[in-house]
């Protein structure tokens, strides 16, 4: 009995850690979770409300929120909603920002300088509290929890609306088989039309719109990977998520486009079976895109891919790989790193 | 090949169990070590058998004198069989037998030709051949006490050493036991049983040695120690010696 | 008698052969299944033309082409080795960790060794700390052990009783700091690579890989697998092995620390792979017996066998993504566990 107690409370240690990784990872992957909300059984109108449309009710990832008029002072959680707010000219109403996945790009900057930060990692409820925020835009679903930011329900309680960004919606019914930029569009819409600017949203939407259009899929066949991270196994762009929406875009084939997941394992053996012409590289503080340089070329079992032989490499950042403000950039930004690889 | 303690102590957190025990087995006879509950008997032959070390005195083994030698030189000399040893080895009798042979195998050796000739002996002659390949968990008790009895044996010991080796037996092998120490004897093993039952260290044993509270009370021939004189003061109780029948030898009751 | 007597070692030789081939067959099969498509004759091509290669007789061009010559020479083979390595590491770990200890559920990291080196790998993977993550690991892993040895030996004489609960309260600090780094510090990414870690994994096991647990195997696991009639000693208790001539405090404090630093090596390229080192040693023990003559030696041989095929399947079930293999072989040994332990229930009243 003694035997089985002590050996059973190592084996529930071990549990206990398991799980207290796997929750945050869970998150990770419903981040990268497609959703295209003009798809779903119960998205709401797409339309743009005029600003005397309130109330507007949303169903957002299933949790019915309310907005009796235009949140004025806004909590962002990851780096794509505190850009969302940016981008469309609220950046003023942001009160606090928690868990930002790198630097805001340029021209942002010099608003988002002055932004007060919460947290580098998922902030507290009483954290989010005491800024008295009256909307929470979180762009994962699982950092509205209990021991997160807080818990859907109770911020309602308390007079606080929150906001999932849609893409990262985890009920199946709501996370739509892949992300497209249609999709993004409608979150940008749909946003804007709750924080009562649907103008901007316009302008913005008819902007990226126009960008996207402007962009020339590259046209030589290419196949690509997309490495995000991971050293023995690599973690990569897959078949539904933002990266492969944005390799459809410029026109790179996706060697992992047949695995149904936005991001996954994959391995090193199937990249080397299908040699992939260039390598997106994700470049992020904690797993910057020079490190995955150096692992690629020393990687006996890399060394020889052409992609690296020829430092095909294209870099994105880590944050604009998230649905949201910044696929379309990335993507223009991408297109151009790829037209000037020279592939000899 | 006698057995000689001189001055024996040992004690634990300040307890003195061993209190200066002085004594003789004589060799190549069945002595037997009594006395009540805590007197020290387990100790004694954990003393004589390595397991602990003794604060002060000697153990002499035919002039060897044991606390000196190393392990295994030891353990080619002398042999324990523990009270109720392991019941839950999930060993085969053969595989068990074989572990006596460790302190004649090299380090990193595998099986002797000598390993095969003493474990075949030892089996044969604890009368366990039948029994080889069960697992000693499968065991009756009497069949476990010689299995553990066949693995001392092929230690090929000069002196084999017994804590209470007739618990739990029945009456049927408890005799069996008695009558294979007696042939170990008659080859010229010594052997020291630590025994609760006084008569049948009245009956069996050609020499006794009595220890109260880590002395000892008394030691001779069990006709010389198992008097009520020498009995009740240590084991407080009212004696009476009576004197069998057929064998002559003293049979104890209490009262 | 002697008939007998003859015959048990006999046995154990064929048994022993009988597992080396199942073994060789394995690896030269395992090698030739992976997400890439190649066929078995290639591999086995690109295998001889490297080992011609290192005898200084090879084509200067693999015949394969550089790439699909790498995914032999560079990936499968090396991975498929290490995992043969690791696999016959911990179960002779594990086999004489439940000697040792006379604890049916011990296992190879029970000195809280899987702890430690977690605490070091997440230490490297987290925090960034400048060293290797293999050298962290191992790191890791030694200082939990001396931490546990010294606490245990500080007790008095090195009990079984006193090892586990030494080893479970450094595991569970180790543990402790570990979830803290993970809680405090890690970001995105890096939990799932945690994860592969404590999960245990073999992929991206290279040749250095290859050297590191196939040396702590060769040296340190065969010292150990030729103690098999000091552990049956042992299986009698503390006083019999004494009486038996063996320096019972020493022999475990030298078992102890040897099982510790082949552990530390294999964690240290593999990550802590669960179950082998507690189920291989119980299964074989249901077929052959206890005696660990044969067992050590037993458990070796079809722990490889078991971890390579588990591997095999950890790399290909799913391709092209790959899964911990750690998860696969918790997924067969689990129910194997239960069915052990279901087996064992009248028999075993210290474990009902």
């Amino acid at each position: 009995m003694r035997v089985a107690a002590q050996s059973s409370a190592r084996r529930l240690a071990g549990l206990a850690l398991v799980v207290a990784v796997s929750a945050p990872l869970t998150a990770c992957a419903g981040a990268g979770s497609a959703a295209e909300p003009s798809a779903s059984p119960a998205s709401p109108a797409t339309t743009a409300p005029s600003a005397d449309a309130y109330p507007i009710t949303l169903d957002n990832c299933g949790f019915e929120v309310t907005f009796t008029q235009a949140p004025q002072r806004v909590v962002t959680i990851k780096s794509s909603t505190t850009e969302m707010l940016l981008a469309l000219g609220v950046g003023d109403r942001i009160v606090g920002t928690g868990f930002p996945d790198g630097p805001v790009p340029p021209e942002y900057a010099a608003t988002a300088a002055d932004l007060p930060v919460l947290s580098d990692r998922v902030p507290s409820s009483e954290v989010v509290l005491e800024a008295e925020p009256d909307l929470v835009y979180a762009g994962w679903e699982s950092t509205l929890s209990a021991d997160g930011a807080g818990d859907r329900a109770t911020l309602a309680d308390l007079g606080v609306a929150t906001y999932v960004s849609p893409s990262a919606c985890k009920d199946p019914a709501y996370q739509p088989a892949r992300l497209t930029f249609d999709g993004v569009f409608d979150e940008i819409t749909e946003i804007a039309g709750a924080l009562g600017v649907p103008a901007a949203a316009e302008a913005l939407v008819a902007e990226q719109r126009t960008a996207l259009a402007d962009l020339a899929p590259d046209d030589r066949g290419l196949t690509a990977l997309w490495y995000s991270s991971g050293t023995d196994i690599p973690f990569v762009g897959a078949g539904i998520g933002a990266p492969q929406m944005i390799m459809d875009a410029v026109g790179l084939t996706n060697i992992a486009s047949s695995v149904t997941d936005t991001w996954a394992s994959f391995s090193w053996e199937q990249v080397a079976a299908d040699d992939p012409d260039v390598i997106v590289l994700v470049d992020a503080a904690w797993n910057s895109a020079e490190a995955k340089r150096e692992l690629l070329a020393t990687n006996p079992a890399t060394a020889n891919l052409t992609a690296v032989l020829n430092e095909r490499y294209l870099v994105v950042p880590f944050a604009a790989t998230e649905a949201g403000v910044r696929n379309v950039p990335a993507a223009v930004d991408l297109a151009g790193q790829l037209a000037d690889l020279d592939l000899g | 090949m006698s057995l000689r303690l001189e001055g024996v102590r040992w004690s634990v957190a300040g307890r003195s169990i061993l209190d200066g025990v002085t004594a003789t087995a004589p060799g190549a006879r069945l002595t037997g070590l009594l006395g009540p509950n805590g007197a020290g008997k387990s100790s004694l032959l954990r003393a004589v058998s390595g397991v602990l070390t003794p604060d002060a005195g000697a153990v002499n083994l035919d002039g060897t004198d044991l606390l000196t030698l190393a392990r295994r030189e030891r353990a080619r000399r002398v042999a324990l069989v523990e009270q109720e040893a392991a019941a839950t080895v999930p060993l085969t009798v053969s595989e068990a037998v074989l572990v006596g042979r460790t302190p004649h195998a090299s380090r990193w050796g595998g099986m002797t030709a000598d390993d095969d000739a003493a474990v075949a002996a030892a089996i044969a002659e604890a009368g366990v051949a039948d029994l080889a390949d069960r697992s000693l968990a499968t065991l009756s008790g009497g069949e476990r006490q010689r299995a553990h009895l066949a693995r001392a044996l092929a230690q090929d010991p000069q002196l084999l050493l017994l804590d209470e080796p007739t618990n739990h037996l029945d009456v049927h092998a408890r005799i069996e036991l008695l009558d294979l120490l007696g042939r170990l004897t008659d080859r010229g093993v010594t052997v020291v049983a630590a025994l609760h039952d006084l008569n049948l260290a009245a009956a069996a044993c050609d020499h006794v040695i009595l220890l109260d509270a880590g002395r000892v009370a008394a030691e001779g021939t069990a006709d010389q120690v198992l008097r009520p004189e020498v009995l009740e003061p240590v084991y407080r109780v009212r004696c009476h010696v009576l004197t069998h029948p057929i064998t002559g030898r003293p049979v104890l009751t209490f009262s | 008698m002697t008939a007998r007597a003859v015959r048990r070692p006999v046995a154990t030789g064929v048994l022993l052969a009988v597992a080396a081939v199942l073994l060789v067959v394995s690896v030269t099969v395992a090698v030739t299944i992976g997400p890439a498509d190649l066929a078995p004759l290639d591999v086995w091509r690109s295998v001889a033309d490297h080992l011609a290669t290192l005898g200084g007789s090879g084509p200067a061009e693999p015949a394969l082409g550089v790439l699909r010559d790498g995914i032999v020479w560079e990936i499968r083979l090396p991975r498929v080795l290490t995992a043969a390595a690791v696999g016959a590491g911990l179960a002779v770990a594990g086999g004489v960790m439940q000697g040792l200890t006379r604890n049916p559920l011990a296992d190879p990291y029970l000195l809280g060794l899987s702890s430690g080196a977690s605490l070091g790998a997440v230490a490297v993977l987290v925090l960034g700390v400048g060293v290797l993550l293999p050298v962290a690991a191992f790191a890791g892993a030694v200082v939990a052990m001396v931490a546990a040895l010294s606490l245990a030996g500080s007790l008095g004489r090195l009990t079984p009783a006193r090892t586990i609960l030494a080893g479970l309260a450094v595991a569970q600090l180790c543990a402790a700091g570990t979830s803290f780094v993970i809680f405090w510090s890690a970001t995105g990414d890096s939990y799932r690579e945690i994860l592969a870690w404590l999960m245990g994994s073999l992929a991206g096991a290279d040749w250095p890989a290859v050297a590191i647990a196939g040396g702590a195997v060769v040296v340190l696991g065969t010292g150990l697998a030729l103690q098999g009639r000091t552990l049956d000693a042992f299986a009698f208790g503390d006083t019999a092995a004494s009486a038996l001539g063996i320096d019972v405090n020493r022999t475990r404090w030298t078992m102890l620390t040897v099982v510790a630093l082949l552990t530390g090596a294999l964690v240290a390229v593999s990550g802590s792979i669960g179950f082998v080192g507690l189920i291989l040693p119980h299964a074989v023990r249901l077929v052959i017996g206890a005696g660990h003559r044969r067992l050590l030696p037993l458990s070796a041989l079809l722990g490889a066998t078991f971890l390579v095929w588990a591997d095999t399947a950890a790399r290909t079930v799913f391709e092209p993504r790959e899964l911990p293999v750690g998860i696969v072989t918790a997924f067969l040994g689990a129910p194997v566990f239960a069915l052990l332990l279901w087996r064992r229930r009248s028999a075993a009243g210290d474990l009902a």
